[in-house]
């Protein structure tokens, strides 16, 4: 690996058994583990996107600012907020390094 | 962000369900215990002492028959359903929500027949999802009484399966100024009815069984949530449902 090719370690990544059914420009996640449904509209689907391929809250602020016009730190908070909750939830689970 | 809730299979009533040899028996506490075979027949229905009669016809004829048809690969919605030439509204919303009360007008005030109450069976044909008809005559709350008797004035029922053409969600919101309509995006469509669903298994492949109906249900039919404050009477909405209904896509 030459220097400045180190990426960093995934932030989280789709917890076990869930499962993402797109519906048109949102998507449904399925937690195959607790039985449960939950859906995310529009904005969140996009963040889901990033979050599940491992990109962290800033980074995924970082790539959905141009396409809104809202402040870097409102957006930055509302990606935080999502990715506490996916979290929380076990949607998502912290990358072990 | 949060989850969807699951409708209860009867609102206070425990129910559980335990494979029996090549079948199942399912129980509902207090009411009845059902014995099913492993093709979805009902083969018994024992009776508890003291359970009321109408409690009992209305396990029977709807989470019992529900559960039935999820022995046998189907699916049902906690809904209320009935049609006309042009195919079948179905009421999905919790209880006490007023489907009953609103079917109940839209079947005596419009002329639709009566497909199913509380509970409809639905099947696929040609690759289309229909209600089963099930039900003669309203399951309506008896106001003095905890008892549900028989609503008198929906009497045509419908004697063959009808293509879904709508669905309405109802909810009640003391906040709205009248009654309130929208059309649910697609997402919010497939949580409604998967909402509503009758749900006896949460495993993956039931999971994953039931968000491709309702995602096939969302595809064919649109999903309108219809949200009232309590004043608004039923005749309003029963009105606004067969509108809604005759506007939907026929094809």
């Amino acid at each position: 690996m030459n220097e400045g090719d180190e990426r960093k370690p995934p932030y989280a990544e789709p917890g076990a058994g869930v499962h993402s059914r797109v519906f048109g420009d949102e998507v449904m996640l399925l937690d195959l583990e607790s039985g449960q449904y939950f859906s995310l509209n529009a904005v969140g689907t996009r963040m889901w996107a990033r979050l599940a391929e491992g990109k962290s809250p800033a980074e995924v602020a970082n790539d959905l600012q141009s396409e809104y016009d809202i402040e870097p730190q409102v957006l930055l908070k509302d990606c935080v907020a999502l990715a506490d909750e996916l979290l929380r939830r076990g949607l998502l689970r912290r990358r072990r390094e | 962000m949060n989850p969807l809730e699951e409708m209860p299979l009867l609102p206070g009533v425990g129910f559980r369900w335990r494979p029996a040899g090549t079948g199942y028996v399912a129980e509902w506490e207090g009411i009845v215990t059902v014995r099913i075979d492993a093709a979805g027949t009902i083969r018994e229905v024992d009776v508890n002492p003291g359970a009321a009669l109408e409690a009992v016809e209305k396990v029977r004829s709807g989470a019992a028959a529900a559960f039935a048809r999820f022995v046998a690969g189907g699916f049902s919605l906690h809904s209320s359903a009935a049609c006309d030439d042009g195919g079948a509204v179905v009421c999905v919303g919790p209880s006490g929500v007023g489907k009953s009360t609103v079917m109940s007008f839209v079947c005596s005030s419009y002329g639709l027949r009566l497909l199913a109450d509380d509970v409809a069976g639905l099947s696929p044909v040609d690759g289309i999802w229909h209600v089963l008809p099930s039900e003669k005559s309203v399951w309506l709350q008896s106001p003095s009484s905890a008892a549900r008797a028989k609503h008198p004035s929906a009497r045509a029922a419908a004697l063959a399966p009808a293509r879904i053409s709508s669905v309405v969600a109802l909810a009640f919101d003391d906040s709205a100024l009248g009654l309130e309509v929208r059309q649910l995006r697609p997402v919010d469509a497939a949580a409604e009815l998967l909402s509503s669903l009758m749900r006896f298994a949460t495993d993956a492949q039931h999971m994953l069984r039931e968000v491709e109906l309702a995602a096939a249900i969302e595809r064919q039919a649109p999903v309108f949530r219809v949200v009232r404050p309590h004043v608004t009477p039923p005749e309003e909405v029963a009105a606004e449902i067969v509108r809604l209904n005759a506007g939907a896509p026929t094809t």
